[in-house]
């Protein structure tokens, strides 16, 4: 065989996409999802009713503010999130080492809601970014794979740039198989190409801290200073966060506060991330306990805000529900990039490798990102309404739901498929997601009427995406069956 | 074509010289052995690059913000600098370039100090 670029690129594409793409595919999905977390974790607890954010007053915040004296009396510490268009609630929350959780109140009486305890849309979005594997490991896993995504791009550009124009146009679906693997390949890579490009690139950003570290100089006559001794915090109980609120409100001009929090000698309130498309972390700070405003720089450098914008590009926390969705459907295609990708890989090793069992292994893996992730996230959906509301830890339980379906999912793939009978996997586990999928509305319904009346429009969405991802594999499932693995 | 031994013209009808199986699968895994070598020492090649060029942008005065612009550049170009790396395999020009691309961030480095 002769090595020219194209077949070396394509070998480098090949392994490093298919090596990274089995993680890779599971990040674009949970990602996707994670764009509505907030919305998810509503949908979660179905006691939550309030339809439109109120302005917190200030019986809510005086309530709000003895909920975190109580927390920091335990060791926690908590801040506070007001209320926004997203989440109408006024929170307590602090983080358990895998997402933030914590009591809701209501914000115009303070009064805590009794909302079901719920892992939320929380599980997505650190599945998302830690693989759920904690902050450093799975942190700098995602980082390397976002990385190798970046060079599977530029190779598969490099590879199809003398057809990048025409694969736009060219889906040929009646044709053999693998040629309609790689149609929809192509078709879907070169459309979403800025998208794929940008959530990669701005993904490997945020925590480039990790992946590309700078190694401090040290000082040439650096004085060892002990570190003084952590400052008491001051009694939160008499802090009146009210007309802090107010002053910050003025002081943050133009955008809107987002969350409150607490240092031994100060409080600060800073800028929701919803304000605007750099995620300014701009803040307002004052004294602890008289409440005296403390000078602030929030003026930001030109390379400081470009930061910004990738951050908050990143997590399109600005976004409004249109480009909300935009995101969603363009991480879902981005998905169906990388999950056709796997596909492709091992149908064109079928003929030669076909009988080995790294190949059935491969053939597995497939399964398992493929068709038991999403068995997994519905299952996870469907469990949120059948663990009972009141059951201590029930946050556990939905995260063992999910991981515990996924590893069911992953033993059934491998068991199949290394014995030769990778179509009774794919048919399987698509048919589990059909079952699932279409039953989440039932389910809905039957465990939440009320919620459904006070927030249609929420639950049609969840549900309605349920019984989308549904269709799609009873459509594969049918597929399958009809012209065999 | 030129025949291999006796350096007379082949025939264009003449069917081209086959090679054994053995050969061939003995020419494809040292094809692939060479390959993930190459890709091996292009990716910690240009990792080693990017480290240099942050730690060379980040050298002088400016804190934070040299440090996100080293960072900003380094990841746009490690993944362009594997990709060449394992690409331009002749003579391992590919290799050489990115090489010389980590000479200047430590010429940046040198220079800063």
């Amino acid at each position: 065989m002769r090595e020219t670029l194209r077949t070396r690129l394509g070998w480098l594409h090949g392994w490093f996409g298919y090596g990274a793409g089995l993680v890779l595919t599971c990040i674009f999905a949970t990602g996707s999802v994670a764009v509505f977390n907030m919305e998810i974790t509503r949908w979660m607890q179905p006691e939550l009713r309030l339809t439109a954010p109120v302005q917190p007053g200030a019986p809510a915040l005086d309530a709000a503010a003895h909920l975190v004296a109580a927390g920091q009396a335990r060791g926690v510490s908590a801040f506070i999130a007001l209320p926004s268009a997203r989440s109408p609630t006024l929170d307590v929350l602090h983080y358990n080492g895998h997402e933030f959780v914590g009591a809701r109140l209501d914000p115009a009486t303070g009064a805590v809601i009794p909302a079901r305890i719920t892992a939320g849309g929380g599980l997505f979005y650190n599945f998302h970014h830690t693989l759920f594997l904690g902050p450093q490991v799975g942190t700098i896993i995602v980082n390397i794979a976002g990385m190798i995504l970046l060079v599977a791009i530029i190779s598969g550009v490099v590879i199809h740039l003398h057809a990048l124009v025409p694969d736009i146009i060219l889906l040929r679906l009646s044709t053999a198989r693998l040629r309609a693997w790689l149609d929809a390949h192509l078709l879907m890579g070169v459309l979403f190409l800025p998208f794929m490009v940008m959530m990669a690139y701005t993904g490997v950003l945020v925590k480039a801290d990790m992946i590309v570290p700078v190694t401090p100089r040290p000082a040439a006559r650096s004085v060892q200073v002990p570190a003084p001794p952590p400052a008491p915090m001051p009694e939160m109980a008499r802090v009146q966060l009210a007309p802090l609120l107010a002053q910050a409100r003025a002081s943050l001009a133009g955008q809107e506060p987002g969350f409150i929090l607490f240092a031994p000698q100060r409080v600060s309130i800073f800028a929701g991330d919803a304000s605007s498309a750099f995620l300014t972390r701009d803040h307002a700070d004052f004294s602890l306990p008289e409440g005296r405003p403390l000078p602030v720089d929030t003026t930001a450098t030109p390379i400081a805000r470009t930061m910004q914008l990738m951050h908050g590009l990143h997590y399109a926390r600005f976004a409004p529900p249109g480009l909300r969705w935009l995101y969603f459907l363009s991480g879902l295609c981005g998905t169906a990039v990388m999950a056709s990708g796997l596909v492709l890989f091992v149908m064109k090793r079928r003929r030669h490798a076909g009988h080995r069992w790294a190949y059935r292994l491969a053939d597995g893996l497939n399964v398992t990102v493929i068709a038991g992730l999403p068995a997994a996230m519905l299952a996870f959906l469907a469990g949120n309404r059948l663990v009972p509301a009141s059951l201590t830890g029930r946050e556990d339980w939905e995260t063992g739901i999910f991981f515990t379906v996924w590893a069911l999912c992953a033993s059934h793939a491998l068991f199949n498929t290394l014995r030769g009978q990778a179509h009774h996997a794919w048919r399987a586990q698509l048919g589990l997601v059909g079952l699932l999928g279409t039953s989440l509305p039932v389910i809905d319904l039957l465990c939440c009427p009320a919620a459904f009346h006070a927030l249609p429009g929420l639950h049609m969405a969840v549900d309605g995406l349920g019984s989308g991802a549904a269709i799609m594999a009873l459509y594969a499932r049918h597929r399958l069956g009809r012209r065999g693995a | 074509m030129w025949h291999k031994h006796t350096m007379q013209m082949r025939r264009i009808n003449e069917p081209a010289p086959r090679t054994r199986p053995s050969d061939r699968r003995a020419h494809t895994a040292r094809l692939n052995r060479n390959r993930v070598a190459c890709a091996v020492v292009a990716c910690l090649l240009a990792y080693g690059v990017a480290r240099l060029l942050v730690a060379g942008i980040a050298a002088g005065a400016g804190g934070t913000d040299r440090v996100h612009l080293g960072q900003m550049i380094a990841l746009l170009g490690l993944p362009v600098m594997v990709v060449v790396g394992f690409g331009a395999w002749k003579r391992h020009a590919g290799l050489l370039m990115v090489g010389a691309c980590g000479c200047l961030a430590a010429g940046l480095i040198l220079f800063a100090a």
